[in-house]
C-alpha cells in the first residue's frame, strides 16, 4: 500500500502529527506502524498505573477510536524494520511494505540497559505500558515487598515514587553523587532527597550496581562498595536513548538522535523526525540536542505534520523543561541550571520554608530555572529566555512573590500579548 | 474564538475581578462563605498584576497555538467546541507541565489539578467581565 504521509510511532509525536494534518483540512491518507497495539497513552504516568492513582482507562492519552476518527490507518503491533529511500517504503517485521510520500520517524527512545553482569535477565524497565503493567501484576500478587531501583533521575524517582506508593520498601542506586543532577542543582536535589528519605526511600548515591543474580522475581544485588541488597523486584531506570535504528544505512543523518532541522525534517527531504528519537535546535544552546521530553514531541510531531500536509512550519521553541509533581510538591526547571564557566553568570536564589527557587542569569538574561513550589512564574521566566528580555534591572523583583508581566518594560509586555502566544514560526 | 480582552489604561487595580472569579467558582456563591468564614474558596482564575502605577488583570489569553494544551501529557487540557481552552479535572495528573510552559503565568497549580480561567461557561457574561467597576475587561468574539 502506498499513502501521502507514514507515521512510525505511538505516541506524544505521531499524535501532534495527525492533529495538525488533520488541522490542515486536508484529506491525505495515513498509515501509522506502532509496535505497541493500543492507542496513544501518557506515558509520564505509568508510575500512577503503578501506585494504583489510576486506572488503565485513566491512561490514554487520546480516545481509543483516535486513529479511526482521524481516518489513520493503524498498523499495530507491527515493527518497521527498514526504510528504503530510493522506493519510498518502509519495510516492516512480516516482509510487507508501506510506501510514503513524506514519512515521520517517531520511534521514540528504548531504555538504557548498562552492561552489568546478570542485570537483563533479573530485571524490569520503566518505560512502556507493558513494562508497567508487569510490575503491577507483581504488586497485585503481592510478590514484591522490597525493590531496588537503579537510576536517580527523572525515571527513577517516578519509579520510586509509585512503589513507595505501594509499601514496597525501596532502594534507590544512583552513580551521581545527587539524584536528579541532570534537571536539579545541587541544593534542589538535596531537598528532593530529604522528601524520599522522609517517604522511607533509601537513597544510594555515588554508587552503582556491580553484578546481579538470581532471577527477575528474586534479584540479588551487588554494589560496587560491595554490598548485597536481595529484593523481589529490580527497576532499572536510567533514562532512555534516542532509537535510530531506522536511520543507519538510508542515509539519514544520525548523530546522537536523528537530526532535524527547524521544519523537524532530517537531511532526507519529505522525511522527518520527532520526539525523543529526534535531535532538534534548543533555542539555549548552538548545538542540536535530543530533548526528551513530551512537549518537545507533541510540538515536533506537529511541526513535522504540517510540513508533510504541505503547509509550511517551523519551530524554535524547544529547551530542556521538566516538571515534576514529587509527593506532592512541584519541581519545574528549565534551562540551564547551574550557572556555566566564564564571565557574566550569576544566580538569583530565594528560599523559604517549603520553597526554593532559583534563577540562573548570563549577561543579564535568563538562562535557565529551578522552582520547587511557589506558584506560576516559571512559564513567564521561560519566555523571558526565549525573548532574551534583559533582567539586569529587575534582578531583586525576579523572585519576588509580585512579579509579573507588570515588571516588564510596556514594549516587552506588548510583544509578549502579542507572541508568546505561538510556538510555531520563528 | 472567545476571548477576554484587557485594558491595561483602563484597570484601576481593584481586584474586584479577582474577588468575583472565586465566588463564581465556589460552591456556595457566598461571599460570607468564600471570604469571611473562609471554608470554601477557590483560587481566581484571574489574577490582578501590579507594579503602580501599572496594574492590569491577567488570565488565560486563549492562545492560537496553546503551549498548555499542545504539552499537557495526559490530554486533560484541551480546546472546547466552543474554541475555550478548560481542563478536564477528572484527566489531570496534577503534572503542571501546563503551569511550566504558559508564557503569561496564567494556570495556577489547584488541589491537584491545573486551574485556569474557563470563561464562566454557565454565565452569558463571565464574572469578571460584568463586575469590572471601569469595564478594563470585556468579552471579544472572533476579535470584536
Amino acid at each position: 500500500m502506498r499513502y501521502d504521509s507514514v507515521i512510525v510511532g505511538n505516541s506524544a509525536a505521531g499524535v501532534g502529527a495527525i492533529e495538525a494534518m488533520a488541522g490542515t483540512g486536508g484529506n491525505a491518507s495515513t498509515c501509522l506502524v506502532a509496535e505497541e497495539n493500543n492507542p496513544p497513552y501518557s506515558r509520564p504516568f505509568i508510575g500512577h498505573l503503578v501506585s494504583g492513582e489510576m486506572c488503565l482507562e485513566g491512561i490514554w492519552y487520546r480516545p481509543r477510536s483516535f486513529y479511526e476518527e482521524n481516518d489513520v490507518e493503524f498498523l499495530g503491533g507491527r515493527k518497521a524494520v527498514a526504510i528504503h529511500i530510493e522506493s519510498s517504503e518502509v519495510e516492516l517485521d512480516d516482509g510487507g511494505r508501506v510506501g510514503f510520500r513524506s514519512l515521520l520517524l517517531a520511534t521514540g527512545g528504548s531504555p538504557i540497559l548498562p552492561a552489568i553482569p546478570g542485570l537483563a535477565q533479573c530485571s524490569h524497565t520503566f518505560a512502556t505500558l507493558a513494562d508497567a503493567l508487569d510490575i503491577k501484576a507483581r504488586l497485585d500478587r503481592d510478590e514484591v515487598s522490597s525493590a531496588v531501583v537503579l537510576g536517580g533521575g527523572l525515571i527513577g524517582t517516578a519509579a520510586a515514587s509509585a512503589l513507595v506508593r505501594r509499601g514496597v520498601h525501596v532502594t534507590m542506586v544512583e552513580l551521581a553523587p545527587r539524584i536528579l543532577s541532570s534537571v536539579l542543582d545541587e541544593r534542589a536535589s538535596a531537598i528532593i532527597q530529604k522528601d524520599l528519605d522522609e517517604r522511607q526511600i533509601r537513597v544510594v548515591t555515588g554508587h552503582t550496581i556491580a553484578r546481579v543474580e538470581g532471577s527477575r522475581e528474586r534479584p540479588k544485588a551487588t554494589l560496587d562498595s560491595g554490598g548485597v541488597i536481595d529484593s523481589e523486584l529490580l527497576v532499572v531506570a536510567i533514562g532512555v536513548r534516542p532509537r535510530v535504528e531506522l536511520a543507519p544505512g538510508s542515509g539519514i543523518q544520525v548523530d546522537r538522535g536523528i537530526v532535524v532541522n527547524d521544519e523537524m525534517m532530517t537531511n532526507v527531504p519529505g522525511i522527518f523526525a520527532a520526539g525523543d528519537c529526534a535531535q532538534m535546535r534548543d533555542f539555549m544552546h548552538t548545538d542540536n540536542r535530543v530533548l526528551a521530553i513530551w512537549p518537545a514531541a507533541y510540538v515536533g510531531g506537529m511541526i513535522a505534520g504540517c510540513n508533510m500536509a504541505g503547509c509550511r512550519a517551523s519551530t524554535r521553541w524547544f529547551t530542556s523543561m521538566n516538571s515534576m509533581n514529587i509527593f506532592g510538591r512541584s519541581v519545574l526547571s528549565a534551562g540551564i541550571v547551574n550557572p556555566g564557566d566564564g564571565d557574566g553568570w550569576s544566580e538569583l536564589r530565594s528560599e523559604t520554608d517549603g520553597s526554593y527557587q532559583k534563577i540562573v542569569t548570563q549577561d543579564g538574561v535568563i538562562k535557565g530555572f529551578v522552582l520547587l513550589g511557589g506558584d506560576g512564574k516559571a512559564g513567564l521566566y521561560l519566555q523571558m529566555m526565549r525573548n532574551g528580555t534583559p533582567v539586569k534591572r529587575l534582578n531583586s523583583e525576579l523572585l519576588s512573590d509580585s512579579f509579573g508581566l507588570a515588571y516588564l518594560p510596556r514594549r516587552e509586555r506588548q510583544r509578549m500579548w502579542k507572541e508568546a502566544g505561538k510556538v510555531v514560526g520563528p | 474564538m472567545p476571548r477576554l480582552a484587557v485594558r491595561e489604561d483602563l484597570c484601576i487595580g481593584c481586584h474586584l475581578c479577582e474577588i468575583w472569579c472565586t465566588l463564581q467558582h465556589s460552591e456556595s456563591k457566598t461571599l460570607v462563605r468564600c471570604f469571611n468564614q473562609g471554608t470554601e474558596r477557590p483560587l481566581p482564575r484571574v489574577r490582578v498584576e501590579e507594579r503602580k502605577p501599572v496594574t492590569f488583570p491577567v488570565q488565560c489569553r486563549q492562545c492560537p497555538e496553546p503551549a498548555c494544551v499542545l504539552s499537557c501529557p495526559s490530554g486533560a487540557m484541551r480546546r472546547d467546541a466552543d474554541g475555550v481552552i478548560r481542563v478536564d479535572t477528572s484527566r489531570c495528573r496534577g503534572c503542571w507541565t501546563c503551569v511550566l510552559v504558559c508564557p503569561f503565568g496564567a494556570v495556577a497549580k489547584g488541589p491537584g489539578f491545573a486551574v485556569k480561567c474557563d470563561l464562566c461557561p454557565f454565565r452569558g457574561i463571565p464574572a469578571c467581565v460584568e463586575h469590572c467597576p471601569n469595564q478594563a475587561i470585556s468579552l471579544e468574539v472572533d476579535g470584536r
